[in-house]
Parts: structure tokens; sequence; C-alpha cells
């Protein structure tokens, strides 16, 4: 039973690191989540909206705020603000471009659902291997590529010291970790109010549930559609934003790819389709990541994730939540 | 209508043509040196595998960076009978990425030798393709004991291996760090396991307690569950087997976690990139590593590269012998008659073998290669091995193995 006692031992901080990672996954997710609800279409280039963000998060500190050591006071707030907006600003046109170039024209022709799902695939290709070709030395027939990405992965400046903000069951929370965890709170709030409350939240609500009806009342599908795709990118920026901040890691043109594969798991684990099923699953993977390392070992986090993936959709096949996506 | 189809694509196929013309640089120019004419140079091409971009490339960069200013001043030199042309095999480390570079290198009729594979996971996957074309391939780089297994005729090591980082690397944690608890976690790889283990075990037999051991996928990004693990488990010592990109991410979130037990880790994190990664949070963490980066050679290397070094030229000096190597190959092969490339890799190959009975002296240390093994032979193995510790944003030498009392009784 050693297993069980450092799980008991480390339930607290294990739970802060869940709640950190979980509170992103849920921002991605629900990227997917949403554009499955309006277009039932999983759009694989989604990772790649994420990782846009983690490169604009590189480039406002380190090429137009020129961050050379850590602020504090309004400064700090000043950097935390100007990496943020940007990061969501080009994240969500990412998002935006991606529907305009990879999913309208097969929508406009009503292709099969199979060509959407390859063009997600190739979006995401596409957008990753430009990044790596990116770097200063390669040109698209007329054009030279800018030095933007690389291949190998760039070193972030540190904005922000590392304090310890409360402790509770002797678990330090950092300053850092209360940011991720309210600000995704804070965003996920806003979104839900948005979806339930405005007059577009509505169309989009309308569009999920019966896209042709919706249009029959007048709801302008492509300005849903592009709205939506919109807030998913907004939600991923903020999620690569704060990737960044509290991890430390340097941008990278994979650095998408295995939150993305996270987020959507998430999404699945708690309905498809539904807002507040991306949320929970979200959470609830980065809790179970978390809790698999004092109980199985940080080699088994993937293999228990998935398990736990596959034993909620035996007994619940639309996931937590349901699928359920206009109410 | 049909006919514009036709236009459409031949216009693409223009295009593409184009792109390919731009993309394609990198060929033909190999007709650099040669000033004298006393010698009619034979074209060979000379393989670097390796990571040469990706997450690891700094561990990779300086040995590559080495080997090709070696070939360089070979290729300068009238009186050397070849003309060298050193071809990137970028694998990025992955052993995933290695195949189809090893097709190329195979396919590829004027390939005489391999500087590399730089790590011990592509090596596994590459050394059967190599063997099987006679192919000599050199590692400056890859440290895995397992790999000396294979019973490749014509693999070699040019550095000590990890049975002797590992058994070295545990007793410093115990000597001279002075850990009682101990924490071994390693990315899983076919390098970073078998060093966590061996590092384990020999620190266990010095009497210090393992209270934990893990294996993290590499590639991650966030550590702080593993994080959490080594704070409950009242570990005064961290020891990570893997590679630079991911012990940077550990260390600093280490950091930021409040643990402040020490960190230590092998040849794989002693590079640029942790250096730099890690940032601050670098500052007392330990290394270990099979070569003496404060060598004669890294003046050299520095000078010859300027801005483009990197700042901890790990392997470089050994990049810059494995070169060295091939060349005196090259050379002791075209005198003994051969004429192509075939024959260049048997006198190759015979060249090294013929090293145990006089050893090549090259910029970091003698050479002369276990005819059974085909380890690099070593009167005491322990004296290949180097500790070293970051201290303001340096790698700041701790000392030689031997001199720190560390031996290994094999």
């Amino acid at each position: 039973m050693e297993f069980f006692s450092n799980f008991v031992d480390q339930f607290w901080p294990q739970t802060r690191n869940g709640l950190t990672l979980g509170s992103i996954y849920a921002m991605i997710a629900l990227g997917y989540t949403m554009v499955y609800g309006v277009l039932q279409l999983i759009n694989f280039a989604h990772s790649e909206v994420f990782m846009v963000s983690t490169f604009t998060t590189l480039f406002a500190y380190r090429d137009w705020f020129n961050v050379v050591a850590p602020a504090s006071g309004v400064g700090l707030l000043v950097l935390l603000m100007g990496g943020l907006i940007p990061a969501m600003i080009f994240s969500a046109v990412l998002a935006v471009l991606i529907e305009r170039f990879a999913y309208r024209p097969l929508r406009k022709r009503g292709a099969p659902r199979l060509s959407f799902l390859i063009s997600a695939i190739g979006a995401s290709f596409f957008i990753q291997y430009l990044f790596v070709l990116m770097d200063g030395q390669h040109s698209l027939i007329f054009f030279d590529l800018p030095n933007i990405a690389g291949p190998s992965p760039q070193t972030v400046p540190t904005v922000m010291e590392t304090s310890t903000v409360f402790t509770v069951f002797d678990t330090p929370f950092s300053n850092k970790r209360v940011i991720v965890i309210l600000a995704a709170a804070l965003m996920l709030f806003v979104l839900d109010r948005f979806v339930r409350q405005t007059k577009m939240g509505r169309g989009i609500r309308a569009v999920a549930q019966d896209a042709e009806a919706a249009s029959m009342m007048g709801v302008d599908i492509n300005r849903v559609i592009v709205v939506t795709f919109a807030v998913g990118g907004l939600m991923a920026g903020a999620a690569g934003f704060l990737y960044i901040l509290v991890l430390g890691v340097p941008a990278f043109w994979f650095i998408g790819f295995l939150p993305g594969i996270k987020a959507f798991t998430a999404a699945v684990l708690g309905g498809i389709g539904n807002i507040r099923g991306a949320m929970v699953g979200g959470l609830l993977l980065g809790l179970v990541e978390a809790y698999s390392v004092p109980l199985f070992g940080a080699e088994w986090t993937d293999v228990t994730a998935f398990v736990v993936l596959v034993l909620v959709l035996l007994f619940r096949p639309t996931g937590i939540m349901g699928e359920e996506v206009g109410s | 209508m049909k006919r514009s189809k036709w236009k459409v694509l031949l216009a693409l196929l223009a295009a593409l043509s184009l792109v390919a013309a731009a993309c394609g640089g990198d060929d033909g120019d190999g007709d650099t040196g040669g000033g004298g004419e006393e010698v009619e140079k034979v074209p060979v091409s000379v393989y670097f595998q390796g990571a040469l971009t990706g997450p690891y490339n700094y561990l990779v960069i300086p040995s590559f960076q080495g080997a090709q200013l070696r070939f360089d001043e070979l290729n300068e030199d009238p009186e050397f009978p070849a003309e060298i042309t050193l071809k990137e095999g970028d694998t990025q480390g992955s052993p995933d990425n290695a195949p189809p570079v090893v097709e190329e290198v195979a396919s590829d009729t004027e390939t005489v030798a391999v500087v590399g594979p730089g790590f011990s996971g592509e090596s596994a996957v590459s050394g059967d393709t190599y063997n099987d074309s006679a192919i000599p391939f050199i590692s400056p780089s890859a440290t895995g004991v397992a790999l000396a297994e294979e019973g490749w005729d014509y693999w070699y090591r040019a550095i000590g291996n990890d049975a002797g980082q590992g058994g070295l690397g545990g007793q410093y944690l115990a000597k001279e760090i002075g850990a009682t608890k101990l924490f071994v976690a390693d990315d899983k790889s076919e390098y970073g396991q078998p060093l966590g283990d061996a590092v384990a075990e020999a620190a266990e037999a010095e009497g210090v307690e393992i209270v934990g051991r893990q294996g993290a996928a590499a590639g991650a990004d966030d550590y702080s569950a593993l994080i959490s693990d080594v704070q409950a488990s009242g570990a005064d010592a961290f020891y990570f087997g893997g590679y630079d990109a991911d012990f940077a991410k550990i260390v600093d979130q280490a950091v930021e976690a409040g643990f402040e037990g020490t960190m230590m880790s092998g040849d794989g994190s002693v590079s640029d990139t942790f250096i730099e990664s890690a940032g601050d949070s670098a500052e007392g963490v330990h290394l270990s590593i099979p070569s003496d980066l404060g060598g004669d050679f890294a003046e050299q290397y520095n000078s010859e590269y300027g801005g483009e070094a990197s700042t901890v030229p790990v392997y470089a000096a050994e990049g810059y012998d494995v070169a060295s190597l091939i060349g005196e190959g090259i050379k002791s092969a075209i005198e003994g008659g051969a004429e192509d490339a075939e024959t260049i890799r048997e006198g190759i190959k015979e060249y090294l073998d013929g090293l145990v009975d006089a050893p090549f002296e090259g910029v970091a240390k003698s050479y002369a290669f276990d005819p059974e093994t085909h380890e690099l032979a070593a009167e005491d193995v322990a004296e290949l091995f180097f500790f070293y510790e970051v201290k303001s944003g340096e790698m700041t030498e701790v000392g030689n193995a031997v001199d720190l009392g560390l031996s290994l009784e094999l």
C-alpha cells in the first residue's frame, strides 16, 4: 500500500498541479468543442492555434518589450497584458484563417465529412512545417520566409519572479499558478455567459442545434462560424500565454501537439460539443494526470489518462456532461 | 477549357521546379581547396549523423563544427590525397528520424565513413545498416553501454561509456555532494534509462538511500507532478538521466517549486541549451561528462567559430579528433592503393583497428580502440570523466574523476 500513502502525502500538491494544467487543457478544449458544436468537425489544426500564441508571447517579450529582467508592480501588469492580448489576437486571427482557407471552401461545395478531417490534418502539418521553415534561410517561390521560428526551441524571457502567494495544507501556491487558475476561471466564466446570454451566443447555440433551421430563422451561419473559431482562438491564445508563463518552457513549433491531443481528450471526456463539459473534462484530465504520478509513477501518466477516458466512455458514451450542445 | 487546365498544370510544375531549385542549394560546392597540384584528390563523402536542429541541437552542433573544422584543414592540405565533403545527416536526435538519413548515407556511393550517430537511441536503430554496408561509423558523443554489445565490427566510440559515467556519477553524489537520499529520474530513452539505473546502483552501493525512481517521457513540458513526488520523497539530491532541453525544464520548475536539494545530470545535459534555457535556476547544478570541456582545443574552437561557437563546447574536441581519425584512415587507405569508396572504407577500418598498437594523439586525448568491444581503450577509464558545476551561468570544472578520488572497480 505504499503507493496509496504516497498519494495521500502528495494529495494537495498534486491537486494544485492538476488544477493548473487542467485549467489550461480546459481553455484549449473549448476550441475543439465549440467548433464541433457548430460544424460537427474536429479542428485538428487547433493545436497550431495554441502554438502560434507561444511564439507571439516570445516576440512580445523578446522583440517588442525587450524584456531582460523580471518586472514587478505596474511594469509587470503592463507586461502581462502586453503578452496576453497579442497572443489572444494572433491566435484568433489564425483560427479564423484556418476556417477561411481549410474549411469554408469545402463547406461551400458540400464536401463529405472525411474531406474536412483530411483538410484539418493538412492545415496542422502545413502550419507546423511553415514554422520550421521560417528560420530566415528558406524561401517560398518568390518570398523569403522571415526568421520567426525555425526547427529549434527558442527561450522566452522570464517576466515574473516566482513567489508564494498563500499556503493551503502545507502546499504553497505560487503567484504564477494563482494567475493561471484565476485567469482561466474568469475566461471560462465570461465565455459561458457569452454563449448563454448574448445574441451571438444564442446564434451559436441555434446553429449547433440545427444549422438549417437557424439559417431559416435569420441567423447568419457564416458569421456564427467565424465567431466560433475566433472565440476558440482567443481561448487557445490565452492558454498558450499562460502555459509559457507558468512552465517557463521555450516556444517551439511542436509545442501544440501534446496539449492539443490532451485538450481534445478532455473535450471528449466532458462530452464533445458541450462547453461546460470541456471545462469539467479539462480539469478532470489535469487532476488524473497529476494523481497518477504518486499512484502509479510518471511513466504511467498517459496510460492512466486514457484508461480513464475509455472507462468514462464505456459507461457514458457521450462523455460526462453528454453531447447536448444547444441547451 | 481543357487547354487552360494544362496551362495551369504546366505553370504549377514550373513553379515547383523553381522551389526545388531554390531549396537544393547545397549541392556541388566541394571544389574548395587544392592549391598545390601535387596529388589528384579522390572525392569522398563523410556524413555527420546527429541532432543538427531541434530541441537537442546544441549537444551536437559543437562536435559537428569540430569535425567541419578538421575536414576543412585536410582539404586545404595539398598533400592530403582526398577531397572530403562533409554532409549533414540531421535526425534531430530522434531514432524515428534516423532511418531515412541512414538510407541516404548507405546509398551514397562516395560515402567512406560516418561521424556519429550523435545519440545512443539513434545509434541503436542505425548501426545494423552501417555495419551491413561496411561503413565505419565513429560516435564522438553516444555513451549508451548497450551499443558495444551489438557486435558491430564497423562501430567505434571515441569517449567513455555510461557504465563509467553512471558508476562515477553515483560515487560523486555520495562522496563529493554528500547526498543521503537520492531520487533518480530518467527520460525513458536508450540513453537516459540505463544511465539512471547505473547511477542509482552505484549510489546505493555507497550507502545512499534511493528514495525514488521514476521515468518521465522526453519532450514533455510540465514536470510539476514529478517534482512534487521528488519533494514528498524527502530527497536531498536529484539525478536525471536524459537530455538538456528536458533537464532544463525540470531544473527550472523544481527551483520554482522550492526544491532545495542538489540536482545533477550526465553528459546529455552538458550544453548551451541547458544553461540558457534553465537560466538562473541552473546555478549549483552538477554535471558529468567523459570529456574535458576546458582542453586546449576549446580556444581554437572559439577563435575559429567566433560568434557561432557554442558557449559550452561539448564534444567539439572529440568531433575534431574523430574527423582526424577518419582523415588518417583515408590517407592510409589511399596510400595503400585504395581507389574507390568501398576499398577506402576497408582501409579506414584497418587503420582504426591498428590503433591498438600505435595510438593516435588527438587534441583531446589519445585514441585506440579495444579489439573486442571497439570501446575507447584507456588505462584507467575513470580518467576519461570530468565533473562540472554551473556557477555564474558557466560550466565550472570541479575536477577529473581520478583527482576527486573516484574509481571504477570493475
